[in-house]
């Protein structure tokens, strides 16, 4: 009898003798009295105590309950709960996922990135027109086009070394021919003088063989600015 | 009243919180979580005051439905979910008691079982046969049916694990485990005053 926890003695196997020992020893230690006058309580219930003591199962069940959720809701949930309510790693892979799908949108609406014309590998393969300085522009301004002609012709400009316009103008590509002067397409260059556009082409490019850049305010309208500042090498 | 303000009822953990939101919130499918959180302490409530098994099994039904129907009303600043439900319980108890023409239930009666008047003696609350069922329904029914079989069927410690097939050390533990759980749920009972707060 050197065990001295109340439990441990109630539930082992006691001779007669260690529980008459226990009782008597139970009149000086309170806690032991409790484990003991508990134990008795337990010995002296009946069936119906231990069968009622069983927690009958619940047989009300709200409308809704236990239903299965479609997939995507099981995404959105959380785990402890059917309210659709949206968890953090959910959180930041849908903003993940915007944020490339917006990322995309602007690559295109832009026109794409420098690399971007690439995939258009037709445009890309066409015999290049070099650009070159005119007027006041900058030494180091200069540039190539490229163009294909036919019903879905298109030109694809790429520009180095202007200057930003900023909100005071613009820069306006010109296809010269036959004494006849057309406007193909306008642009603006970033901060750091560079500039791509794509436009397309209307004309035939055999009928207008020079190309000019010009600077253009919006005091000029539409017409030529006559301040170029890039042209196509072959012309004047 | 100093007792009154000692007692004050404790935050509610995560768990408890998250099943608050969930039943403000009308999901169909927290009532069985909180059944299975709280149904024992509310069935053993209902068991020690009605005093009938199938009284306390349809009673508990009521309670739930209840606990449903007024979730959205449940207010956590108030009162934590086991108090809550436990104060429907012992309405629900009170009702039953009063509808029941053949079995009378003295006024103060009444009056201990909405909580006021003096509980009884420790010792008396002990040996009632439906506060040892009260009890039991708090056990898990592993933990409940090892005392079963130590304290009705008289096993020995050794004839439990053989029919179990369990380990005779295993056996051991959860069996002192489960009487230390029943002492802990009395001291909690008796200390249990009228300084808990109420829905």
């Amino acid at each position: 009898m050197s065990r001295q926890d109340p439990e441990e003695l109630l539930v082992g196997d006691l001779t007669p003798d260690e529980l008459t020992a226990m009782r008597g020893r139970a009149a000086n230690d309170p806690d032991l009295a409790a484990a003991l006058s508990l134990a008795e309580a337990l010995s002296a219930a009946d069936a119906d105590v231990w069968r009622a003591a069983e927690t009958p199962s619940l047989r009300f069940a709200p409308d809704g309950a236990g239903r299965e959720l479609p997939v995507w809701s099981r995404l959105c949930i959380r785990s402890d709960a059917r309210q659709h309510s949206v968890g953090a790693p959910f959180v930041t892979a849908l903003a993940t996922v915007l944020l490339v799908v917006g990322l995309g949108a602007g690559f295109l609406l832009r026109g794409g990135l420098d690399g971007g014309p690439e995939t258009d590998t037709r445009l890309e393969a066409a015999a290049p027109v070099s650009l070159v300085r005119a007027g006041t522009a900058p030494v180091d301004a200069g540039g190539v086009a490229r163009m294909v002609a036919g019903g879905d012709g298109r030109m694809v400009v790429r520009v180095h070394g202007l200057p930003p316009t900023g909100d005071r103008g613009w820069y306006q590509v010109w296809m010269h021919g036959s004494g006849r002067t057309v406007s193909v397409g306008n642009f603006r260059v970033r901060a750091d003088g560079t500039g791509v556009v794509k436009m397309p082409l209307r004309v035939d490019p055999r009928r207008y063989p020079a190309m000019d850049v010009t600077l253009q305010t919006p005091a000029d309208g539409n017409r030529h600015s006559g301040v170029s500042v890039l042209r196509s090498s072959g012309a004047a | 009243m100093l007792q009154s303000v000692q007692r004050r009822r404790q935050p509610p953990d995560r768990e408890e919180r998250r099943l608050a939101r969930r039943l403000r919130r009308r999901d169909p499918d927290v009532l069985a979580d909180l059944y299975r959180q709280y149904g024992s302490a509310s069935y053993g409530v209902l068991l020690r005051t009605l005093r009938d098994r199938d009284a306390a099994d349809d009673v508990q039904q009521q309670v739930f439905a209840e606990v449903w129907k007024r979730g959205e009303q449940y207010d956590p600043e108030r009162a934590g979910l086991l108090t809550w439900i436990l104060t429907i319980a012992r309405s629900r108890a009170i009702d039953h008691l009063r509808r029941r023409v053949p079995e009378p239930v003295s006024s103060d009666e009444l009056v201990r079982l909405a909580g006021g008047g003096d509980a009884p003696a420790d010792t008396d609350r002990v040996l009632d046969r439906w506060h040892v069922a009260e009890l039991l329904a708090v056990l898990p029914d592993h933990e409940r049916e090892l005392l079963r079989l130590r304290f009705y069927e008289e096993l020995s410690q050794t004839e439990i694990a053989a029919r179990l097939d369990l380990p005779l050390g295993t056996v051991k533990a959860r069996m002192v485990r489960a009487l230390r759980k029943l002492r802990e749920h009395l001291d909690a009972a008796d200390g249990a005053g009228p300084g808990e707060a109420t829905a």
